[in-house]
């Protein structure tokens, strides 16, 4: 959005904020490395780990790329996100997150804004603690991007 | 860095109670080379099959660049991988299945099992610092993030079902 300054503090670096790009339907993507795939017995099969989506507010911020961003800059998400190296991205929308944030005061709620790295100006964060229950429930509420074969996802309870 | 290193690195010795012990080699080997000339040879006992499948997966995790994730995650310290094997000798039995083994972005690893209805996760942030979760699939009351220091025992009772 035109007119809107990152915060940053004294050493330049991008302070937790919301952005006004990132709202309501507007996506957000998470890579999925390799690393990240587990095996499951209990359902039969490989699965994407809770790892994926956990954050704890001590170690930084959850990495993610602003779809929109990405597509402003006449890109394409699929090709910006993926490599030999990252074979599959999940996509989700900031108001599916905010659905999960358990927050109850808006001090408290989780940010979810911008910090543009030098090789990835669509780079942006989620701020927040994110639990192993509420990674899951991002990732059920998820939809692939780029699927990685062989691998499933976790699906909503109840067919939400 | 050794493992005598991390050891006073991380905690002062009476702060250890995951119950491994540093001093002894846990390699599948005859030690007393260097011991007199009557010592017996000690045999060490043979390793349980998860831990050579484990270690290898430690060591691995150990040598990711920095970015594996696609953005900016550091990988697993060698601390925090020493740490994890030193949890899982201290609770795993021979027959326990070998732990699914993630790196997380913020520097730690994630052990898990989905075996037997049951979905555990040890998230360890860095040695010392660790949360439990576990779901049953028979409706008990899920473990949600509980945090664990240095007592792993309870780790192990949920263990105790897999093995």
């Amino acid at each position: 959005m035109a007119g809107f300054v990152l915060p940053k503090d004294g050493d330049g670096e991008v302070t937790p904020h919301n952005h006004p790009d990132l709202i309501d339907d507007r996506r957000l993507i998470r890579r999925i490395s390799g690393d990240y795939i587990v095996r499951d017995d209990n359902r039969g099969g490989n699965r994407i780990s809770s790892a994926a989506f956990k954050n704890d507010p001590r170690r930084g911020y959850l990495s993610v790329d602003s779809e929109k961003c990405i597509t402003d800059k006449g890109a394409d998400p699929v090709a910006w996100v993926t490599s030999p190296q990252w074979r599959g991205a999940l996509v989700i929308s900031v108001e599916h997150v905010r659905g999960i944030d358990p927050a109850t005061t808006d001090k408290d709620r989780w940010l979810i804004g911008m910090v543009p790295l030098p090789d990835n100006g669509c780079h942006g964060a989620i701020w927040g603690k994110i639990t192993a229950g509420q990674s899951n429930d991002l990732q059920r509420l998820s939809d692939w991007l780029v699927p990685i074969p062989g691998v499933e996802k976790l699906i909503p309870v109840n067919g939400e | 860095m050794s493992l005598q290193e991390l050891r006073y690195a991380e905690h002062s010795p009476t702060e250890w109670n995951v119950g491994f012990d540093w001093s002894a080699d846990h390699s599948n080997t005859t030690i007393g080379s260097g011991a007199p000339a009557r010592a017996a040879p000690i045999r060490m006992p043979l390793r349980s099959g998860w831990q050579a499948q484990v270690e290898a997966k430690l060591a691995k995790l150990t040598l990711l660049q920095r970015g594996w994730d696609g953005y900016d995650a550091a990988p697993p310290s060698v601390l925090v991988t020493a740490f994890a094997m030193s949890v899982l000798n201290s609770v795993m039995k021979p027959a326990t299945p070998a732990p699914s083994i993630v790196p997380t972005h913020g520097g730690g690893v994630q052990l898990e099992w989905h075996v037997g209805g049951l979905d555990v996760e040890l998230m360890i942030y860095r040695p010392f610092e660790a949360e439990l979760s576990v779901e049953f699939s028979d409706g008990q009351p899920a473990v949600e993030e509980r945090p664990l220091t240095t007592s792993f025992d309870s780790l192990g009772e949920v263990l105790e079902k897999l093995a």
